[in-house]
């Protein structure tokens, strides 16, 4: 049972639990015993999208909406179970290691979520990758260290 | 270190005063006491009216709902607009916040949440646990509200029943901190992590 990191649209009023501000991941994982994740420090209702960490025994439903979109265009691996483990992973992995045409795929995924991808190079991190759309949707700070050097 | 603690054993009627003397303050819905149970007869939220020492605190109380569907508990009260809500149906258990909005946080997936089930929440610093039984179920990590040291009750249903409902602070001292760091982005805290570092 992979995690997957989705970006996706934020779905919901804020007028009640029942239609929350929500990741519109979170209607179509079907976890099973495990959980989903999203962490939203972002006031949800000034965006139209937003990151989601999941889990799920069943990704079908996910499948067949286009509106989520996983970051890296895959599922992490199945061993990956933990944060420290999420992080080591991404923190392995460069931009320079995704394939050419993926590579473009995600480049127009966060251009067309209006994140500024010129100052990324083939030695960025996906770690460095996440962190950018972290600040971005979290009005321009940065978590501190790591280096992530995205405008 | 505070602990407020409500059994709801008294004569049936209106929710008023806790069995330790404290008062509940209902802000919205109908909550009364029937057959040693605290009975929300209509939709709403009510908290203690008396403060725990601290923000990192926990609430918890015992579900005695047959049916199971928005049974919630709040911790970090300041108004009907600011508290974290963890609230349950009978296949899960789910963290929200109201921030003037109510934004959904983190959820489990199918479980089965039964009558008598023990439901805690536990507000430590930024990390959000909501446990069944003693068991951890979800978690998360959040920043968005800090200093408020009341708890409550909050039903998106009406018949929705509770008891042995209580409160406390989860250290000697109560920890309140200073207001939250601004746009501090803490992480996916059912991973155990953030993105600092």
């Amino acid at each position: 049972m992979g995690i997957r990191i989705y970006i996706c649209p934020v779905i919901g009023d804020g007028l009640s639990p029942a239609t929350a501000w929500r990741p519109k991941a979170a209607d179509l994982v079907n976890s099973g015993v495990e959980r989903f994740e999203a962490v939203l420090q972002q006031r949800m209702a000034d965006f139209a999208w937003t990151l989601a960490i999941a889990r799920s025994s069943s990704w079908t439903a996910a499948d067949a909406d286009a509106q989520l979109e996983r970051v890296f265009g895959i599922d992490l691996p199945d061993n990956i179970n933990t944060w420290p483990e999420v992080k080591a992973f991404l923190q392995s992995k460069t931009v320079g290691d995704i394939p050419a045409a993926r590579r473009l795929a995600l480049q127009t995924r966060l251009e067309a979520k209006g994140i500024d991808t010129s100052q990324t190079t083939l030695q960025t991190t996906w770690w460095q990758v996440l962190r950018g759309i972290v600040r971005h949707l979290n009005n321009g700070v940065l978590p501190s260290e790591d280096g992530f050097s995205m405008s | 270190m505070t602990t407020l603690t409500d059994n709801f054993n008294r004569a049936n009627g209106a929710i008023g005063n806790s069995s330790e003397g404290w008062s509940w303050t209902v802000t919205g819905g109908t909550f009364t006491v029937a057959s040693n149970e605290c009975s929300c007869d209509s939709a709403g939220i009510m908290h203690a009216a008396s403060d725990l020492a601290g923000d990192d605190h926990f609430v918890e109380a015992t579900i005695r709902d047959t049916i199971i569907t928005n049974w919630g508990i709040t911790a970090r009260y300041a108004d009907d607009s600011n508290f974290y809500l963890a609230q349950a149906t009978s296949t899960s258990l789910t963290i929200f916040k109201n921030v003037s909005g109510f934004t959904q946080i983190a959820t489990t997936g199918s479980l089965t949440i039964a009558q008598g089930d023990v439901i805690k929440f536990e507000c430590n610093n930024s990390a959000l646990k909501v446990y069944e039984n003693g068991v951890e179920r979800v978690s998360v990590t959040d920043t968005s509200l800090t200093g408020q040291i009341r708890c409550g009750i909050r039903s998106g249903s009406s018949l929705r029943l509770y008891d042995d409902w209580s409160a406390a602070d989860l250290s000697a001292g109560g920890g309140t901190r200073p207001a939250k760091m601004a746009g501090y982005w803490a992480g996916y805290a059912g991973l155990s992590g953030g993105f600092a570092g």
